[in-house]
């Protein structure tokens, strides 16, 4: 009975190690092999082989069938002898594939499974680079990461090497990605060494070392965004509130800001010592949606936490009370709005903020110096503006009595009153004449109108076009002697002195036009006031500023100036004077400080205090006339 | 043999019509719910056969010795009372060697012979199948007294390539055991509901 016993389990055994060795559910069993040459792993693109070789009992394979990815192949197979078969792939490009191989035997409806294998291609892995290992505060480890490169597709396994520069000790951590190193295990001091090695069966790569103070890696603790608060001032402005648990002292961080709607981080930077919680204030727009991150880093050290989360405020609905916004805000936070206003250039870095608000400022200064400088030289805008003024106040503010002992001018103009007034020829027995030049020229209609699209042409240019215009128009050119002053002045026609030539050679050689271009009997009618037509930048130009400022004076005598300098160069001031005869053309121009102009402006409209001391009638005509001319 | 011994009263079974059989009512401790096991049991044979992978042009091939070996896989076999007469007298070992299949090809369904790395085979209707394999095993289940689970897969580690042949040789068997199974349960749901 025990015999019997004994026996059955010996069957037992036996079934089910028969059972185990044909596989069961859970396995294959294969009556073969299959292999790959080179390798079931290889270089991504290159051309393989696969051979099939069966071992089946009882069974001389009719033919031997390759299945890739469960999909029979039909293509590129070879029979090799009477087992083995070869399937061939040029420029294989899959990362993973199955294969597997079967047999047709005779007697079998069904293909005799041979073996199967799993193939890969991929690439050796790239030096590992951006190698860097931080501390997070409180974590109690290294971390360290690294570039990668480019996929390789196969299995690739990374070994971090640490090595003490104190001790030479040298440790390994393999890992696949990054890894963290407890910093209990590097017990050889402060300063280490840290490269990466990357490896798989198709090659290894080494990274650059990487010098490390533990000290110098570490990274504080996450910064948290706690609260925003609202504070109603005359300026409305935003405070917000973090803090951080790190016991690091000295603090760098940043806050970036910016309208849900916008795209463009603004950031403020922050370098003071950690206190508990951190304010900042900023002046946003009312009734807008913002969002706020922070970051921090120890002073100094290289790396900073990532960005904490996003915390979003909604600025109350507050109505500005000042229009000029802008200037009544502080100047400290004065590089915070010139951010603002130049928009676009802060993104994510502490630089561009750097370089968007220096931009800002340097535009802004730019500009501001450049306004300044047209209200100092544009003296027809000055006086215009003064002019305004004057019709605008009281009289009793401006009305000033000069004093008569005190003028020079109105002494000799009283003097020769009576001779201005009947004879205008005699003025040129003045003291102190007008250096002037008075030529006539052709009158021609045509309109110097490229003087409007000349910008910034340089002094040359500047000449050329006043010898143009002075060709074009025939006009009478008066160029007054930079030396004597404000005074009243009469130009002679036709003097033959060239008085300019005597103090300022070079003005006198560019305005003075071409001899042969003179042609008095022509032009005995007319007497024509120059065309003063300069283009803008002439006027800025340096080396004529003085000349082209008395230019620009006469011009903007009381009402006889055009409007503006546009209107100047479009409009011929021809004209015909009172006692114009082909003999005597003697045009009366008067170079006055603007003082003078100031009140010969307001002189049509009754300044009895002012009239009684200037010898007026005549200016008062011409100009009267001129203005008429120009209505 | 051991093979030929088990299929022989399966075959039996299932040329028995349901609804035609007749006899004593099952003790009520063991009287599970026939006619959800029936519905389960249906939907599972359902679910078998539409999680069949997308390889139907390709048969599964053949392994040599397979004409000589059974799997080691659950079969519902003579002893276990799943015939008419046997569920009549007591339908509980039935029952519990339903149940040991089903935990069975539980665990299969669960390793990575299908959750591993393949493309081959859509997961929904794996998944199904797993939730109504599941289900049904928790109907069969006592409240009172669990069933030990006297079979397990041996289970080792499966190459991809291997993957593909071997769900549909697990399969081809999860959809003999549930065709039974719903035999089983139909014959119940027909003629031993309360």
């Amino acid at each position: 009975m025990n015999q019997v016993t004994i026996q059955w389990d010996v069957v037992t055994a036996l079934y089910i190690f028969f059972n185990w060795c044909h596989g069961g559910i859970t396995n294959i069993n294969c009556s073969g092999r299959i292999w790959v040459e080179p390798a079931t792993i290889f270089m991504m693109g290159m051309n393989i082989s696969i051979y099939c070789q069966a071992a089946i009992k009882n069974c001389q394979p009719r033919k031997l069938y390759f299945y890739k990815n469960s999909i029979k192949e039909k293509f590129q197979i070879k029979r090799i002898n009477k087992t083995t078969a070869q399937l061939r792939y040029n420029n294989f490009l899959e990362p993973h594939a199955s294969v597997y191989c079967t047999a047709e035997c005779p007697g079998y409806f069904q293909e005799t499974l041979i073996c199967g294998n799993d193939i890969s291609s991929g690439y050796p892995p790239d030096v590992p680079d951006e190698v860097t290992c931080v501390i997070y505060e409180y974590s109690g480890n290294m971390t360290c990461t690294w570039n990668t490169g480019k996929p390789t597709y196969i299995d690739t396994k990374y070994v971090v090497y640490v090595k003490s520069l104190e001790t030479e000790e040298q440790q390994q951590f393999l890992t696949s990605n990054y890894i963290n190193i407890s910093i209990d295990s590097l017990q050889g001091g402060k300063k280490y060494l840290v490269w990466v090695q990357a490896a798989n069966v198709l090659g290894m790569e080494r990274s650059k070392q990487l010098q490390i103070h533990l000290d110098d890696i570490v990274i504080p603790s996450a910064s948290i965004i706690s609260r925003a608060e609202d504070i109603n001032t005359t300026v409305p402005k935003t405070i917000i509130h973090w803090n951080s648990q790190t016991t690091i002292e000295k603090l760098s961080c940043e806050m970036r800001y910016k309208a849900t709607t916008n795209q463009t981080w603004n950031v403020k930077e922050f370098d003071t010592n950690f206190t508990h919680m951190r304010q900042s204030a900023f002046y946003l727009e009312p009734n807008t949606k913002y969002v706020f991150q922070v970051r921090c880093q120890a002073t100094g050290k290289s790396y900073w936490q990532p960005w904490s989360l996003p915390f979003i405020h909604k600025t109350p609905e507050i109505v500005p009370q000042v229009t000029l916004k802008p200037f009544q805000r502080d100047s400290q936070n004065f590089g915070l709005l010139s951010a603002s206003v130049f928009k676009g250039h802060l993104t994510s870095g502490n630089r561009q903020q750097d370089i968007g608000s220096l931009s800002g400022m340097v535009v802004f200064a730019v500009v501001l110096s450049i306004f300044s400088l047209i209200i100092i030289f544009n003296r027809s805008l000055r006086t215009r503006i003064k002019r305004r003024i004057l019709l605008l106040i009281p009289k009793w503010l401006y009305e000033d009595i000069p004093n008569m002992e005190n003028s020079k001018v109105v002494k000799m103009l009283q003097e020769k009153r009576e001779c201005m007034n009947n004879n205008s020829s005699e003025q040129v027995l003045y003291v102190d004449p007008v250096i002037t030049e008075i030529e006539v020229f052709l009158p021609e209609e045509q309109k110097p109108t490229d003087s409007k699209k000349e910008k910034n042409t340089g002094s040359l240019e500047t000449r050329d076009y006043l010898q143009k215009s002075l060709l074009t128009n025939a006009t009478v050119v008066y160029i007054p002697n930079l030396n004597t002053g404000y005074k009243p002045q009469i130009s002679n026609f036709l003097t033959g002195e060239n008085h300019l030539s005597d103090n300022n050679k070079t003005a006198s050689s560019t305005l003075k036009p071409p001899v042969d271009s003179v042609d008095l009997g022509k032009n005995a009618q007319f007497k024509k006031y120059p065309n003063f037509a300069f283009s803008v930048s002439s006027v800025t130009s340096l080396s004529n500023t003085l000349l082209l400022e008395e230019l620009s004076l006469i011009l903007n005598q009381g009402e006889c100036s055009p409007p503006d300098l546009q209107n100047s160069i479009e409009e011929e001031t021809t004209m015909v004077l009172e006692n114009a005869s082909p003999s005597e053309t003697i045009p009366e121009q008067t170079l006055l400080p603007d003082e003078f102009v100031s009140c010969l402006g307001i002189m049509n409209e009754e300044l009895p205090s002012i009239n009684s001391y200037f010898p007026q009638d005549i200016l008062e005509s011409h100009f009267n006339k001129i203005s008429l001319l120009e209505k | 043999m051991l093979g030929s011994r088990a299929v022989l009263p399966l075959l039996l079974l299932l040329l028995l019509p349901p609804g035609t059989a007749q006899g004593r009512a099952v003790p009520e401790s063991s009287n599970p719910a026939w006619a959800r096991c029936q519905q389960l049991s249906q939907k599972l044979c359902t679910l078998a056969w539409s999680a069949h992978p997308p390889m139907g042009h390709v048969d599964l091939p053949r392994e040599e010795g397979d004409d000589e070996t059974t799997n080691d896989v659950p079969h519902i076999q003579c002893e276990d009372g799943c015939d008419p007469q046997g569920l009549r007298d007591n339908s509980e070992s039935c029952l519990q060697r339903i149940h040991q299949g089903l935990v069975f090809y539980e665990k299969l369904l669960d390793s990575d012979i299908f959750t591993g790395e393949s493309s081959l085979l859509p997961e929904g209707p794996v998944n199904q199948l797993h939730s109504s394999l599941l289900g049904l095993r928790q109907l069969l289940q006592p409240k009172g007294h669990p069933w030990e689970t006297e079979q397990t897969p041996s289970l080792s580690p499966s190459q991809p390539w291997q993957r593909p042949l071997l769900r549909l040789k697990i399969l081809r068997s999860l959809k003999a055991f549930v065709a039974v199974a719903a035999r089983v349960f139909a014959h119940g749901a027909a003629t031993l509901s309360p």
